[in-house]
């Protein structure tokens, strides 16, 4: 009755702040529960909280437009920031005087290694496809160079999560705090080579 | 300069630096004012004006977006409020406090009701005149817990108007509440709603907040079966801040009273005993800090100053005098028909006066129902009443804790060390031993006397050594008794001694870092004659048994009603 009613009110003209309350109070009971489905699976919460999300998001009950998820950038900006400053927090000066050269080596090889794998298989599977080389080329290379990235939010969740502590856990997330600057870097690379080839001259984005 | 900062904020939309901005001056501010004694809200208010109104950092668009996050705090607020209703202090008090509440509560928002109404309708509309006499009325019942039990720990008050004042300031939010969701209901039904039966008026009323009651209190009941099987205190964090929202959400969706069902939230959880209650309400406490500093400087940025004019300067006379006049006599009433104390009936009025967070959050949601114009002038009156009932309200408190003869009675242990000197509590009367003294008169003066450790003086009754129980059992173990043994024989080194006019912190200090649970008091630095000893148990004894005295001189007052400020005094 209660989903009807919500249905009713997200349909109606409801304005819309009255029921953003009831909404993030669904997301996060919702997403609680789902999180402990999930654990109970042995499965990290974090799933739980995206599948939630899905439930509840455009895909099934729509109870969350994607305007409202546009006017939700402020959160997701600030949420990110909070885990980047945690992060930051856990990256001592000690840990990169002793294992800085190690943290620098497998952030260029694993964030290389993603670029140029992802890169070369997108190019192939375009081509494949599409039969244009250059175009394929140039989806292959900013692909790559996204994917190169990794995720702090969900990654630091599930850490958190499983309370883990030690070298593997310290270069997680160094390595998490700095291949955003790689993939950055790598797209700015591949961008302006990739607008080269389908022709775009206009800068950057 | 704050006008192109204004903008950015503006344009871009960037609401996260506002925040930002807004919380961390409000902080600010709240330290400056607390330097002055005022409680935080006012610092936080403060800021918000500053910001809003006069350098136009926080636009008001921005403010008036924000509504949803006031309904948020108003929830919250509420949602903590309920928690402090707890069945004890109803049955520790029995009938009084109820009684009292009521009294101080109601008649205060009579009067300031009236007067608010009166002067209104000098100046206004009947209708206008109505809607701000209920507002007014209803939130001034609602007395700033926080400032007047900072002054009662302050000054260590203790005693049955300590006790009093201590319920109903917990209590009196509450009422306020409740007052707020009557008085606006029959004002609503007396103005708005004529296109409405007078019959369908009223029954909407009943069902906002009886339906916010309901739905609270089933929320409660779910709420804590689930808090049972949880064990993390974040979760915990994320399951109470979440069943907020569900409930906020949905009274706002059944347009339900939010800060009602959100108290009755607070108040079954709070009442059903339960391992995690507290831990639930302390991370909620915890978490909303910030959010707390927000909403007040939010309240300040919303006000617009330039309405002030002699109408806001009399509306204010009234509200104000209102609130302390009501709140004095019906207090004296609410006792006088309690048969409360005879100092809880005289001087609990002069303690209720500071009016603070409350208040100007109901404020704010009474806003949704009037005009902006009418709004900003109730904003402007009650702001600038608090202000004023901020500062007059310690002072009463004070005041009234003061004649009721209550002040000082909390002391602990800590306290009385603190402001005592060592030669208030030495014993002067331990007998120092001369070290000729043979051991046979020794013993005699040891089985005849109560003490631990005796000074050992010479001729000139200077402090040689001394004798200690260790060392009299020491004796007798490894030697064998002669005759001929004195005193001087068996005495120990001294290696700590203290003057009588050293502060009793410092020389318990020195004592405990020896590891020693006696020492020496010498006359003075220079001279070094035995003055008598002091002794660590015993000083500790002696406070404890003055700690209990002036408790037990504050419960007494509990036994005696009737009891009037002379008897009550302490010596």
């Amino acid at each position: 009755m209660i989903i009807q009613s919500l249905l009713l009110a997200s349909n109606s003209n409801f304005s819309q702040h009255l029921d953003l309350l009831l909404i993030i109070g669904i997301a996060i009971f919702g997403g609680t529960i789902g999180a402990r489905i999930f654990q109970k699976l042995r499965i990290p919460q974090v799933v739980g909280y995206i599948v939630i999300g899905i439930l509840i998001g455009g895909s099934f009950f729509n109870l969350i437009d994607q305007q409202l998820v546009r006017s939700f950038l402020p959160f997701n900006l600030f949420a990110l920031g909070i885990i980047g400053f945690i992060i930051g927090g856990e990256l001592k000066y000690e840990l990169f005087r002793k294992h800085g050269k190690q943290f620098i080596i497998i952030l260029l090889t694993e964030g290389l290694f993603a670029f140029l794998i992802v890169a070369v298989l997108t190019t192939l599977v375009g081509a494949l496809f599409t039969g244009n080389w250059q175009s394929s080329l140039a989806l292959g290379l900013v692909l790559g160079a996204i994917s190169s990235a990794t995720a702090p939010a969900a990654t630091v969740d599930v850490l958190w999560e499983y309370k883990t502590r030690g070298i593997l856990t310290r270069t997680i997330l160094a390595i998490v705090a700095l291949d955003d600057g790689l993939a950055l870097f790598l797209y700015g690379f591949a961008s302006s080579i990739s607008a080269g080839l389908v022709g775009i001259r206009e800068s950057g984005f | 300069m704050f006008d192109i900062l204004s903008n950015i904020l503006t344009n871009n939309m960037n609401l996260i630096l506002l925040m930002g901005i807004a919380i961390f001056a409000g902080t600010i501010g709240a330290k400056i004012i607390q330097k002055l004694h005022i409680p935080q809200v006012v610092g936080y208010v403060a800021i918000g004006l500053i910001l809003g109104p006069v350098l136009k950092i926080i636009p008001s668009q921005t403010v008036q977006n924000l509504e949803m996050f006031n309904l948020f705090a108003l929830g919250i607020i509420g949602f903590l409020v309920g928690g402090e209703l707890k069945r004890e202090i109803f049955a520790k008090f029995g009938k009084q406090v109820p009684i009292v509440l009521l009294f101080e509560g109601v008649t205060a928002a009579l009067l300031v009701g009236v007067l608010s109404f009166l002067v209104m309708w000098h100046f206004s509309s009947w209708d206008t005149a109505l809607a701000v006499g209920v507002v007014f009325g209803a939130i001034c019942s609602a007395t700033d817990p926080a400032s007047t039990i900072s002054v009662l720990w302050e000054y260590k008050a203790r005693g049955p108007l300590t006790s009093m004042i201590t319920a109903i300031v917990t209590l009196d939010d509450a009422l306020a509440l409740m007052l707020y969701a009557i008085s606006v209901s029959i004002a609503g039904i007396v103005t708005g709603h004529q296109e409405t039966s007078l019959l369908t008026s009223l029954l909407e009323a009943l069902y906002e907040m009886v339906g916010a009651a309901a739905l609270g209190l089933m929320a409660g009941i779910g709420l804590s079966s689930i808090l049972k099987r949880i064990e993390d205190t974040e979760k915990i964090l994320v399951v109470t801040l979440s069943s907020a929202m569900l409930i906020i959400g949905t009274a706002i969706l059944l347009h339900m009273d939010v800060i009602l069902a959100c108290m009755a939230l607070g108040v079954t959880l709070i009442n059903i005993k339960s391992k995690r209650i507290e831990s639930s309400f302390n991370s909620l406490r915890r978490f909303f800090a910030p959010m707390y500093v927000l909403f007040f400087v939010l309240v300040g940025a919303r006000v617009n100053v330039s309405y002030f004019n002699k109408m806001i300067g009399v509306l204010v006379v009234a509200y104000v005098g209102g609130s302390i006049t009501g709140k004095t006599l019906g207090s004296y009433l609410g006792g006088y028909f309690s048969g409360a104390a005879q100092t809880v009936k005289n001087y609990l009025g002069f303690c209720l006066y500071p009016q603070g967070g409350i208040a100007v959050g109901l404020l704010i949601v009474a806003s949704h129902r009037f005009e902006s114009e009418v709004s900003s002038i109730m904003l402007l009156v009650v702001i600038i009443g608090a202000f004023i009932l901020q500062i007059i309200g310690p002072i009463g408190v004070k005041v009234g804790a003061t004649k009721a003869g209550e002040m000082g009675l909390n002391v602990t242990e800590e306290d009385l060390i603190k402001n005592y000197k060592v030669g208030d509590v030495m014993n002067k009367d331990a007998p120092a031993i001369s070290a000729g003294t043979p051991l046979s008169d020794v013993l005699k003066t040891v089985s005849s006397t109560e003490y631990f450790y005796y000074s050992v003086v010479d001729d000139q009754k200077k402090i040689i050594g001394a004798l200690t129980m260790d060392g009299i059992r020491n004796t007798f173990a490894t030697m064998e008794l002669n005759d001929w043994l004195v005193a001087l024989d068996i005495v120990e080194p001294v290696t700590v001694k203290v003057t009588p006019d050293i502060p009793l912190s410092r020389a318990l200090e020195q004592m405990q870092e020896q590891h020693i649970e006696h020492v020496p008091v010498v006359v003075s630095s220079q001279n070094n004659e035995s003055a008598g000893i002091l002794d660590a148990r015993a000083v500790h004894r002696k406070l404890s048994a003055e700690v209990l005295e002036k408790q037990q001189e504050a419960d007494r007052m509990f036994l005696r009603p009737g009891s009037g400020r002379d008897a009550a005094r302490p010596k």
